[in-house]
């Protein structure tokens, strides 16, 4: 019996060590690397869809920005918008209409010339209902003719004011003008598509390396589920000179921060699409790494449930609020990442103004005294009287399971107890949970972000109008909402730019609709000699496209 | 004498007969317990993921209404609780197809299980096996030495294995053999263990030695106190007076009865082994069913939740079933009792 047993592990075990496959056994050493130009880096999860249309996450969005090129693309710095499988743009006077000309060199990865049919199949696959991609509201705010009737079902995605003039010309029709819509163009979700492959494998499309042919700088030539991927240079991508890297791999998908700190330390990893927290970012320091942050372009605030009947739908309160944050001391001692910046408006740093030199903060110039406790002090006092009563009631500070959001929503806890006198408790539920009470609107106050969905102040302003179903408050003033609408209208960069700050002034400071905290950073270390890669707040992340070892 | 001996013949048939039917009996019992078993599982999972905050669709960014009633559409959220319950038991159960992720678009959740799972069960094995043989020969030489110093040292090293999370082990692990010696001694990553990764044999060598120091625990502590047992019975004194030979003592009369009951445990440990290394596999960046438990649970994938569970619960289910008809066979009295 016992004789048996043992015959039958050391089978077992033999058994299921021969049954393994031998994936990627070789793996490069740093220095074999560098003479390949190859990276590794870490994928920090499995994409969960490679499909452009149906794209809604980083980890996708980072590998189809290198496989795919849209009509715009980011130049080398990540921050202008330059043309990319266009050769040149004509915009009518009014704003209304886009023509593009597809490069005559743009060819698909499998030789194929990239025509302005593939641009039209994909646009209307965007706002196809019968497709339910997420991102279909940016055809939308895109405001290309139609869109919004095909989204709801009222007309055919036929109709789409997208249309292929021949092949090698594509027209965009507006029903009103978007100064920023040839930055749209950049956007994952209006990357070209082959209605050939996407009737070759239909449900398939996009699941493995057979069913995925970009146009871009890198074809994926392997995907193992849940397990690694790798891209190498396209050699029929028009601009191919530009392109260094040979290839990007990615040997394995480590969510785990201790494990990916290990492989970066030990050289088995260049980069990680994810950040260092406070202590690994200590720890990064003692190690003498190569350290950089950026800025990721998301802004954080209180959203406080104005609601009838709850707390914080009493603006003296919200003011209070607003004036009595110490942001630097939070941002500096409690967040303690390089380049985390306090915040008093809702738009962040990198987005533009009305002049290319200039950005929309530097233009609207919305602060005040932090921690202006004085101030602070005479709202609540305000709001004491205006209710009649002696203490400001006990309230809850939402939030979520997250390590570094525990940390930070005990310090403003212990804050706010002491600057509104009174009794503050939070509630830490999990994630889904979170989202759902903001939902619901079952909370008095949470910190919460938004980032970036295209290079435009619109994507933080519009979130605060009435109907928007981010607005979890909802603050809801007409008169914002009106000022939106004109701005949304306005075809002339300086007076929308200076409606969209006098509507941000308002929102923030006049109607502490919204109470800005910071503007996020993020830590990352690589391995040095790698260089001419972006971390960009917008588009792929990381951006490896111009990267190159020295 | 013919006639007699035909008598006989045909009694012990008919016992043959009535220990047959009993038998069927038996297993039939067990197996449409197993069932049920599966299908009260689905539907508690089906109703608790419905029941959680959130759903599918709950992100950061809410998807506009227009776009999340056109999702809805399409994969049949918007029908009533009691029509999606319907539709989907009747898929599981007579289609035998969990339906698509949620998440991962395009993956249905049985090519996931198909292509992820094996990788687990590999890891698992591989882990039990090692577990087994170190755990029993542990075992044996703490009941030898008992209340000696090795005994003492082999129980510490139990409580430690049972009390600690498997996933300490695979920290501990990962960074005193694969990262210490590449950071402090200059070794490079490919000639020592790969610190993570999946694909050679080297792949599993730290994960199931980390996995596996719960499994020895368990089979030692069980091995010990079954040979203790074991060694106080008159057969043993009888054999010892007769003069068997100390090895032959132990491996043929005392360990091959002490066994018998740390096989029924395999079966659940194995599963729980092979289901349970979550963390491990995390931690290692393993591809097995891991990653996509914790993946579909904090995304309420409601289809990849309901197919793991079920795929893990029928498992679990069919090696309980398997083991208790293996007694029944083993231990007559078992069938006869039930």
């Amino acid at each position: 019996m016992l004789s048996k047993l043992f015959k039958m592990s050391l089978i077992g075990s033999v058994l299921t060590s021969a049954l393994a496959k031998d994936v990627h056994a070789a793996g490069l050493s740093l220095e074999q690397r560098r003479k390949a130009q190859e990276v590794y880096l870490n994928l920090i999860d499995e994409p969960p869809s490679m499909d452009p249309t149906k794209q809604a996450d980083a980890v996708s969005g980072m590998w189809l920005g290198h496989i795919y090129e849209g009509l715009m693309t980011q130049d080398k710095t990540g921050k202008n918008y330059v043309l990319g499988s266009a050769e040149a743009v004509k915009v009518s006077k009014d704003g209304l209409q886009y023509t593009y000309t597809i490069r005559k060199n743009a060819k698909w990865q499998d030789g194929k010339a990239l025509s302005a049919k593939d641009f039209e199949f994909a646009f209307r696959r965007l706002v196809d209902p019968k497709f339910a991609s997420e991102y279909s509201f940016i055809a939308i705010t895109a405001q290309i003719v139609n869109a919004e009737e095909i989204v709801k079902g009222k007309k055919a995605p036929s109709e789409l004011g997208a249309k292929a003039l021949n092949d090698s010309t594509f027209q965009v029709q507006l029903k009103s003008p978007v100064t920023f819509f040839n930055s749209l163009m950049a956007f994952n979700v209006f990357y070209p598509i082959r209605e050939d492959i996407v009737k070759k494998f239909g449900d398939k499309f996009s699941t493995n390396v057979e069913s995925i042919i970009g146009n871009g700088p890198f074809k994926l030539t392997r995907w193992v589920h849940e397990s690694s991927m790798r891209m190498e240079k396209s050699p029929t991508y028009w601009n191919a000179s530009a392109i260094k890297l040979n290839a990007i791999d990615a040997p394995v998908i480590l969510k785990d921060g201790g494990a990916i700190y290990s492989q970066q330390i030990t050289g088995g990893l260049d980069m990680n699409m994810g950040a260092l927290d406070r202590d690994r970012l200590k720890l990064a320091q003692k190690d003498k790494k190569a350290i950089s942050s950026y800025q990721d372009g998301s802004v954080w605030w209180f959203e406080m449930n104005q609601r009838p009947q709850k707390l914080f739908s009493n603006q003296n309160l919200r003011q209070a609020l607003r004036l009595v944050l110490n942001r630097s001391e939070f941002v500096n001692k409690v967040i303690a990442i390089p380049g985390t910046k306090v915040a008093f408006g809702i738009v962040p740093d990198f987005l533009p103004g009305s002049k290319p030199s200039s950005t929309f903060r530097k233009e609207s110039g919305l602060a005040w005294k932090d921690n202006d406790l004085a101030s602070a002090k005479k709202y609540i006092a305000a709001y004491l009287a205006e209710t009649k009563q002696t203490k400001v009631p006990s309230f809850t500070l939402l939030g979520d399971d997250g390590t570094a959001a525990k940390t930070q929503i005990e310090y403003l806890q212990g804050f706010l107890k002491k600057a509104f006198q009174t009794e503050v408790k939070i509630d830490i539920v999990p994630f889904k949970t979170r989202l759902q009470r903001m939902q619901d609107g079952q909370f008095d106050l949470v910190v919460a972000g938004w980032g970036p969905d295209y290079f435009d102040s619109m994507t933080f302003m519009d979130l605060f109008m009435s109907n928007n179903e981010n607005n979890h408050g909802p603050f809801k003033d007409a008169k914002f909402d009106a000022m939106i609408v004109s701005a949304q209208k306005e075809n002339d960069v300086v007076k929308r730019t200076a409606i969209l700050t006098a509507a941000e002034k308002y929102l923030v400071e006049e109607k502490a609709g919204v109470v800005p905290v910071y503007q996020r950073s993020r830590s990352y270390i690589y391995s040095e000699g790698l260089e001419g890669f972006v971390r960009p707040p917008l588009g792929a992340d990381p951006n490896l496209r111009y990267a190159y070892w020295k | 004498m013919s006639s007699s001996l035909s008598g006989l013949l045909k009694e012990v048939m008919q016992v043959v007969r009535k220990g047959k039917m009993l038998f069927f009996k038996y297993v039939l019992k067990r197996v449409l317990l197993a069932i049920i078993a599966v299908f009260v599982l689905a539907s508690l999972t089906f109703f608790l993921t419905r029941a959680a905050p959130g759903d599918p669709f709950t992100k950061t960014k809410e998807i506009p209404e227009a776009t999340m009633a056109n999702l809805k559409a399409m994969y049949g959220l918007d029908k009533p609780i009691y029509v999606q319950y319907a539709i989907q038991m009747q898929k599981i159960f007579l289609h035998g197809d969990f339906g698509t992720s949620f998440r991962t678009v395009g993956r249905d959740v049985n090519t996931i299980i198909k292509e992820q799972f094996p990788v687990s069960a590999q890891l698992g094995l591989f882990a039990v096996s090692i577990g087994t043989i170190l755990g029993l020969c542990l075992g044996v030489i703490a009941s030898l030495y008992r209340n000696s110093a090795i005994d003492r040292f082999a129980m510490l090293l139990c409580v430690l294995g049972l009390a600690l999370p498997g996933f300490l082990f695979s920290y501990l692990f990962q960074y005193f053999f694969a990262v210490l010696p590449v950071t402090d001694f200059g070794f490079s990553a490919e000639n020592w263990l790969p610190s993570v990764g999946w694909g050679t044999w080297k792949h599993f060598l730290l994960p199931g030695f980390s996995l596996s120091l719960g499994v020895i625990a368990t089979i030692t502590r069980m091995t010990r106190s079954q040979m203790v047992d074991v060694q106080f019975s008159d057969y043993v004194k009888t054999a010892k007076a007769k003069g068997v030979s100390t090895w032959r003592l132990i491996i043929i009369h005392e360990l091959r009865n002490a066994v018998l009951p740390i096989l029924t445990i395999l079966g659940p440990l194995l599963v729980g082994t092979m289901m349970g290394a979550l963390i491990t596999e995390n931690i290692f960046g393993i591809p097995g069913l891991g990653r996509v438990i914790l993946n579909s649970v904090v995304n309420s994938d409601y289809n990849v939740i309901m197919g793991v569970t079920i795929f893990e619960g029928s498992f679990l289910v069919l090696v309980i079933l398997v083991t208790d008809i293996l007694y029944g066979i083993i231990d007559p009295r078992i069938r006869v009792s039930h």
